[in-house]
């Protein structure tokens, strides 16, 4: 018993963590379905500034750096690009690899992504949850 | 001496109302205006005074004759009052001078009033030849002292303001000052130089009728818009005075032989002057006709202009109007694909079969449910592209070193499951060679070469659709040929010069496009191929021929 126990604690905690920055309720649900179907472990933050709050916490270690972020870029408060200049500011978070997830196509945003070294700008309905999937897990390789 | 009594009451009766009748017709022109005003009161006194001076000239009653005279030398004193009116209007004296008003209206009302109430200024007429003349009394040096001052201050005005007028104006004020320049210099020979210094007395009225020439010019300088060059003017008066002293002369023939050769100068200087005069008119006629055809050429000409600023503000609006709208729908392009987004998301989750095996009929039918999805998803993206592109946006980020073949492939496979369904062939015929790498947006132009393949998958019910890919060398510069051919419907001659422009925005066109979904995938499919710096053209032999399609990409 013991060792089975061992081995499930191990597996969680290989667990890769996406922090998903997202304020839509049934987009948060598709991609926490089929992103914890593929063994990753889920967070999501619906607000801007809870955002920058947990950017806080993580530079300060009280919270877990994730392995990679989804950024909505119309949240109801602020700029998801707020959020991603924000995170590339600081030494601990700036490496963090970022796609910024968004049904607004506009290509001075995309410009203002490319200059801040994100990980891509990708429109939603054109990523659907399968091919997302293959996208993380192409970035996670790397 | 009784033709000269005559022509001399004719002239009275003529010149007073004629004054009176100028007034008249200059205030009647514009009753509002205050110039206008003022001139019938001018027009008013000089009549009165005309009047009083002849009727008391042949008044053989001594009281009468006195009261006359009189009021005679009383109405030139009041007549300051209108004439200072007059002048501030007439000048558009900005300041009004209101101390200066109150003493020349004062000034102007004490001399009417000491003249006519006093013996200061009349204390006598005497009976002559020339009838009742007035005797002057002690105050006359202080009475012509301030009508002087009052001409003189007056006068002054005009000559101050001619200079600060434009020319119009400025002629305005020559026509005045010439009627009263010989106003003055008539008084002057015949009221004052031959009855004092040569002892000829008779000839007096002349100085009173003159007045008329004021009024004439003023009137004149009032009502016309356009005045005549004052030369004009001057030749036209001088003809007329020469022809009055003429006659003058005439009348004061002594001998039968004077009467005659006199007579007949003063007929010939009457018919060249009438000559001159009618010469000069049609000249200055014709002139006016030219200005007036000048004027209404260039009022036409303001027309148009004001017309076309309106066209010019009409079609700014409509400008700002269109790009309103385009905003509009770029703004609202988030609230349109979240649903789709949720939709799209969660036929995909079904199919990955993350909520279990999917019954093979409901799988039918939720596929029919995506293909419909993704086709408004295509519309949305349609719509936010050509919203891009008319905002002036450029939609296109080129990335270098980007690789066709795998774009090709790509779209190939997202269109293989409806060829199959047409039975349809559709290849992709492999270059010999590898192909160069070209600088492009991989998504833009993934969509660019999706909506001609697609087509050529549309339009195609038997055959099939063949892509071909190959570089060469166009002048010193390498491309990169992308050739779609299909066997189709083909594409009639006159639709392939448009079939790239926006035909889908004008209104008949824009049904059949509708109806046919062509058309704006087409437009799209060409601006993004121009923003990769790369032509896209179509060739066809005609209807049932098919048609081929060629991509060319200029290589890094």
């Amino acid at each position: 018993m013991p060792s089975s126990n061992y081995r499930i604690q191990s597996k969680s905690f290989m667990k890769k963590t996406i922090l998903i920055i997202e304020d839509d309720i049934a987009t948060i649900d598709i991609y926490k379905t089929i992103l914890e179907k593929a063994d990753f472990k889920i967070e999501v933050v619906r607000w801007g500034e809870e955002a920058l709050k947990k950017i806080e916490k993580i530079k300060s270690g009280k919270s877990k750096k994730p392995d990679l972020v989804l950024l909505d870029l119309i949240l109801p408060d602020i700029s998801g690009m707020n959020v991603l200049e924000e995170m590339k500011k600081h030494q601990k978070t700036k490496n963090i690899p970022a796609f910024v997830l968004t049904n607004y196509a506009d290509p001075e945003m995309e410009k203002r992504e490319n200059k801040l070294k994100g990980d891509g700008y990708f429109l939603k309905t054109s990523y659907t949850p399968r091919k997302l999937v293959e996208l993380i897990k192409k970035k996670m390789k790397k | 001496m009784d033709i000269f009594f005559l022509i001399n009451q004719v002239s009275a009766i003529v010149i007073s109302a004629f004054c009176l009748f100028l007034g008249f017709w200059v205030y009647f022109t514009n009753t509002k205006s205050r110039i206008n005003q003022f001139f019938l009161w001018l027009s008013v006194f000089l009549f009165l005074w005309i009047a009083v001076c002849y009727l008391g000239n042949i008044s053989t009653d001594a009281v009468v004759a006195l009261f006359l005279g009189k009021l005679a030398y009383g109405t030139v004193a009041i007549f300051f009052i209108p004439f200072y009116f007059f002048s501030i209007y007439f000048l558009k004296e900005q300041k009004r001078f209101k101390y200066l008003g109150i003493f020349v209206c004062a000034s102007s009302l004490s001399l009417f009033l000491l003249s006519i109430f006093t013996d200061l200024m009349v204390k006598n007429m005497e009976f002559t030849e020339a009838g009742a003349i007035p005797v002057l009394g002690d105050g006359k040096f202080a009475y012509f002292a301030i009508i002087l001052f009052l001409a003189l201050f007056i006068g002054t005005r005009f000559f101050v303001r001619y200079f600060k007028f434009p020319n119009i104006e400025k002629l305005k004020i020559q026509y005045f000052l010439i009627g009263v320049s010989i106003w003055i210099s008539m008084n002057l020979v015949f009221n004052v130089i031959l009855p004092v210094y040569q002892k000829i007395p008779e000839y007096w009225q002349f100085g009173n009728y003159s007045a008329i020439f004021f009024l004439g010019f003023t009137a004149y300088a009032i009502i016309k818009r356009d005045l005549f060059g004052i030369k004009i003017v001057l030749t036209q008066t001088l003809v007329g005075i020469i022809a009055i002293l003429l006659l003058v002369d005439v009348v004061a023939s002594e001998t039968l032989f004077e009467y005659i050769w006199k007579g007949i100068l003063f007929a010939l200087f009457v018919f060249l002057g009438w000559l001159l005069i009618r010469s000069v008119l049609k000249e200055i006629k014709y002139r006016e006709k030219i200005k007036e055809a000048y004027e209404r050429e260039v009022g036409y000409r303001k027309k148009i202009k004001e017309a076309y600023e309106i066209e010019k503000k009409a079609h700014k609006e409509l400008q700002r109007l269109n790009e309103a709208k385009t905003q509009f729908i770029m703004a609202t392009q988030h609230h349109l694909r979240t649903p789709l987004t949720s939709m799209i998301g969660y036929l995909d989750l079904i199919f990955g079969g993350i909520y279990g095996k999917v019954p093979q009929k409901l799988g039918e039918t939720l596929k029919k449910f995506e293909v419909s999805t993704s086709r408004l998803i295509k519309v949305v993206n349609e719509l936010l592209d050509i919203s891009q592109f008319q905002l002036g946006k450029k939609i296109v980020i080129l990335k270098d070193g980007i690789d066709i073949e795998p774009i090709l492939r790509e779209i190939m496979e997202e269109l293989e499951a409806e060829a199959k369904t047409k039975k349809i062939y559709l290849e992709l015929v492999k270059p010999k060679k590898a192909l160069p790498l070209t600088k492009a947006d991989p998504e833009k132009l993934k969509v660019a070469i999706t909506n001609i393949i697609d087509n050529g998958v549309k339009y195609t019910s038997k055959g099939g659709v063949t892509i071909s890919l190959k570089a060469q060398m166009i002048g010193a510069k390498a491309k990169l040929q992308i050739i779609i051919k299909d066997t189709g419907m083909g594409i009639a001659k006159e639709e392939l010069k448009t079939l790239f422009s926006r035909t889908f925005e004008r209104g008949e066109k824009a049904k059949q496009v509708y109806t046919t979904g062509r058309g704006i995938g087409l437009y799209i499919t060409y601006q993004i191929i121009k923003a990769h710096n790369g032509k896209i053209w179509a060739e066809s032999e005609g209807r049932n021929k098919g048609t081929s399609f060629y991509i060319e990409l200029p290589v890094d």
